[in-house]
């Protein structure tokens, strides 16, 4: 342990030294103090000039049990158990469709939801389902990369250009923003992470799952097997900001459109990013919630920290983005994971608990499994109810977003100020700041009017403003 | 260009108060002028927070920090009134 460590007990050093940075301006990344178990950085382009703590490569800032943590079965997800399991197969049907089917039937007017927000919705979950049209295959589809021959080619070796493989990983990521992506990270792959199976890859069989193996070399499909060779041991994993004042509509057609548009760019992101790697003559494997489970893939590529809400928090974005990854044999540099008070923040902060309509998010500590077959145990964290929030949920509600303190509509220096007490993990500041958000407006549902007669600027999130 | 118009409008209060004690031949002490400085530093701070919530939007929150804000505010410049502006005058 270093000298300048930090600890509670140095909280008006650290406080000064924030105040002289966010005074004196803030540009690129920089190291400001060494913790016990990394660094703290500042970072305007990865995390939004907040204060993180970059852990040191061998920690990872969740708690597993080995004994009990095993591959989920991607059958045991609740998208898939909506098609075979018997228990799920009579579920209600969901808010959304009921309200779509009235406006579309014409069975009557629905309050606050207009025929502009269907549109903007519909059309935002264009891209969404790519993968019955093979967007997340595995193997090159057609296109210039295979028309131009570059696949053949070998594979590239950054020295051709006097790059190292720090800058090659660089670059991959910037292809990664060049092609949609908000933010992107690299990980050594957990094989943990990888569905033990493939649920009914062809869309046709609803009721088949073939099993995930590690291949020495099998690459792919053979005799109802799927093999991901032990070469293939790094993601990239990407995301993608969603709309704030789109989330800020939820539960709303408004808030479904954010998210499709987001699922839509996962598809198109993914796959244009694993031909560029195929393109470099390393193989790819593009996925959007599919192959594996992006969010502990995301933490380990020092993307964020989960939430309380089950989902990835990250600096930047806080939890309104969506997830997806690409896993592959080029040999990238890993992140580091990072920490920024997320879990310590969440123990004092019940609002997505509290504001969620189908109980689906526990107001309790964190344990080590959950109640439905959907969750899979061995992480000490909270476990939400993946079916009461599918049946109330449809994809129309983000309120564990819209309400969730991380959520800001950009990072002013006010934003920032606070996320340095939150850094300080100062657990009595906590409520105190949790009050002040509520009191001051945050969280609250936008309505469909006042979404739309924001002029365009506005409404679409700059991601400037996010810098 | 709210915040420098904001910037230019605390200045110049700043300089009026000095040119106002000068003026009245007020004896204030280094001390005393590190408080007063620190207030304008403060209310400096809560037009820049409060202009940060209006711009973004969030009209509520700049209500309620400017109500909250405001309010130490006030209290900090009677004070400085009461204890070190009276006195300096009466010292004349
Ligand atoms: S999406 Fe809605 S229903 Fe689902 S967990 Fe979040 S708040 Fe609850
Ligand atoms: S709303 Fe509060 S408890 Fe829920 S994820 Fe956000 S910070 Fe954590």
């Amino acid at each position: 342990m270093t000298d300048n460590t930090i600890e509670r007990r140095s909280f008006l050093k650290r406080l000064g030294l924030s105040s002289a940075i966010l005074v004196g301006g803030l540009s690129s990344s920089r190291i400001i103090a060494e913790t016990t178990d990394g660094v703290l950085v500042r970072s305007d382009k990865d995390y939004g000039k907040f204060p993180v703590e970059r852990l040191k490569q061998n920690c990872i800032p969740y708690d597993m049990d080995s004994e009990i943590l095993k591959q989920m079965s991607e059958k045991r997800n609740v998208f898939s158990r909506n098609v075979w399991d018997p228990l799920r197969l009579n579920r209600p049907e969901t808010e959304e469709n009921i309200t779509y089917e009235n406006l579309v039937k014409g069975k009557g007017e629905i309050p606050d939801q207009t025929r502009l927000d269907y549109a903007l919705m519909a059309a935002s979950w264009k891209y969404a389902n790519m993968d019955y049209g093979g967007v997340y295959s595995w193997e090159l589809q057609d296109g210039m990369v295979g028309g131009m021959g570059l696949e053949k080619l070998g594979t590239w070796d950054p020295e051709e250009l006097d790059m190292t493989w720090n800058e090659a990983t660089a670059a991959v990521k910037h292809a990664a923003l060049f092609y949609g992506a908000s933010t992107a990270g690299v990980a050594e792959l957990n094989p943990l992470w990888l569905y033990s199976d493939r649920f009914s890859p062809d869309r046709k069989d609803r009721s088949r799952a073939l099993p995930v193996r590690p291949g020495d070399e099998r690459f792919g499909l053979e005799n109802d097997v799927w093999y991901i060779p032990e070469s293939m041991n790094r993601v990239v994993a990407v995301a993608f900001e969603e709309d704030f004042y789109g989330i800020c509509n939820s539960p709303g057609r408004l808030a479904s459109a954010a998210t499709g548009n987001g699922y839509s760019r996962m598809a198109f992101t993914a796959s244009t990013l694993a031909d560029f790697i195929r393109a470099l003559g390393y193989r790819a494997i593009p996925a959007g919630n599919g192959i594996g489970l992006s969010i502990p893939m995301a933490i380990d590529a020092g993307l964020g920290e989960l939430g309380r809400n089950g989902i990835l928090i990250n600096p930047k974005f806080g939890p309104r983005i969506r997830l997806a990854k690409v896993i592959t044999d080029m040999p990238l540099i890993p992140d580091s994971p990072i920490k920024f008070g997320v879990t310590e923040f969440c123990e004092d902060c019940m609002l997505c608990a509290e504001h969620c309509p189908s109980g689906s998010i526990p107001d309790g500590k964190r344990t080590w499994s959950g109640t439905s077959v959907s969750n899979n145990p061995g992480v000490l964290k909270w476990y939400i109810h993946p079916e009461t929030c599918y049946d109330f949920n449809g994809f129309s509600c983000s309120n564990c977003k819209r309400v969730c303190p991380f959520n800001k509509p950009n990072n002013s220096w006010l934003h920032k100020m606070i996320r340095e007490f939150i850094e300080l993990k100062a657990g009595s500041l906590n409520k105190i700041m949790i009050s002040l958000d509520q009191a001051s407006g945050y969280g609250e549902q936008l309505s469909d009017m006042d979404f739309w007669k924001m002029d365009g600027n506005q409404s679409i999130t700059a991601r400037e403003k996010m810098e | 260009m709210v915040e420098f118009f904001l910037g230019g409008l605390i200045t110049s209060g700043f300089i009026l108060f000095y040119s106002h004690t000068r003026k009245n031949g007020m004896k204030i002490s280094i001390f005393q002028w590190m408080i007063i400085i620190a207030a304008f530093v403060y209310l400096s701070f809560v037009s820049a927070t409060v202009v940060e919530f209006v711009e973004e939007g969030t009209f509520k929150g700049a209500a309620v920090i400017g109500c909250i804000m405001g309010f130490a505010a006030v209290i900090w410049g009677i004070l400085i009134n009461r204890f070190i502006l009276t006195k300096s005058t009466k010292k004349k």
